[in-house]
């Protein structure tokens, strides 16, 4: 969770300024969910959805359609899916900084939390139904 | 944003120097594909709202084996970083009852492995029943 122990680099003095604190924040939630969903989110859409003969595949398309169609678990959705994003835009940065690109750390965060609040946008109206989008 | 001091500079492969730094790097590498997994949950979303017909089409398309691979890496990938971070459970949140501390089995099972076991099921319960 926590890499303070072997390079710091997470924490430390750098923490106090350039809000690498809230990032940080968003950072262990969005951690604590990807772990709790994402690999049934991928059990399911990935594996289970298409697999099967076409009278399986139906019935299970049609579950699906219902299960996340219900608004409590929209909202849900929308909170594991926007704070596993950020988890991994975190990540990711970091990740880049690490393969020789620390100088750009600051220039890094458009494309990563950009990035995130985009899809995080995306997901929201998704979510709200509006689905022109794709 | 000035750092100060002296940082010494290394490869972009130093990860590859020690098993422990490999191992970290895989941890971080699993960010990427969870990532993309999450772009394509998305638009598996959107297309359920598209209607019966556009979705069994991007089903259809999701049981082409390139996709069966893609999700069959994004699931290890997602299961290594629920494992990793649940592993670190014990030393981030140390767990007291009274004088003594939960051993890190325990605290890995109470507070990582068994909620994960349980989100799970019920995920799949819910989604495909």
């Amino acid at each position: 969770m926590s890499s303070s122990g072997s390079d710091g680099r997470r924490g430390g003095r750098r923490a106090r300024h350039s809000g690498e604190a809230f990032w940080w924040a968003l950072f262990s939630a969005g951690g604590v969910m990807a772990a709790l969903f994402v690999p049934a989110f991928v059990v399911v859409t990935g594996v289970l959805l298409p697999a099967g003969d076409p009278a399986v595949a139906a019935a299970r398309a049609e579950a699906f359609g219902q299960a996340v169609g219900w608004w409590p678990v929209k909202i849900a959705l929308l909170g594991v899916i926007v704070l596993s994003l950020f988890h991994c835009a975190h990540r990711i940065r970091h990740t880049l900084m690490d393969f020789g690109l620390r100088r750009y750390s600051g220039l890094l965060k458009v494309p990563c939390y950009g990035g995130a609040l985009a899809a995080s946008l995306w997901a929201a109206l998704v979510l709200r139904g509006n689905t022109g989008l794709v | 944003m000035s750092q100060g001091g002296y940082r010494r500079p290394h490869r972009w492969a130093w990860w590859m120097e020690r098993p422990g730094y490999m191992r970290f790097m895989i941890r971080e590498l699993t960010s990427f594909f969870m990532a993309g997994y999450l772009v394509v949950f998305l638009v598996t979303l959107s297309r359920v709202g598209a209607g019966d017909a556009a979705f069994a089409e991007w089903v259809g398309a999701l049981s082409r084996p390139g996709w069966v691979a893609a999700h069959v890496v994004a699931l290890l990938a997602a299961v290594w970083h629920a494992i990793t971070f649940f592993g670190a459970v014990p030393q981030a949140m140390p767990i007291f009852l009274g004088e003594k501390r939960l051993s890190a089995p325990i605290a890995m099972i109470v507070m990582g492995y068994g909620p994960w076991l349980t989100v799970s099921a019920v995920v799949v319960w819910w989604m495909l029943r």
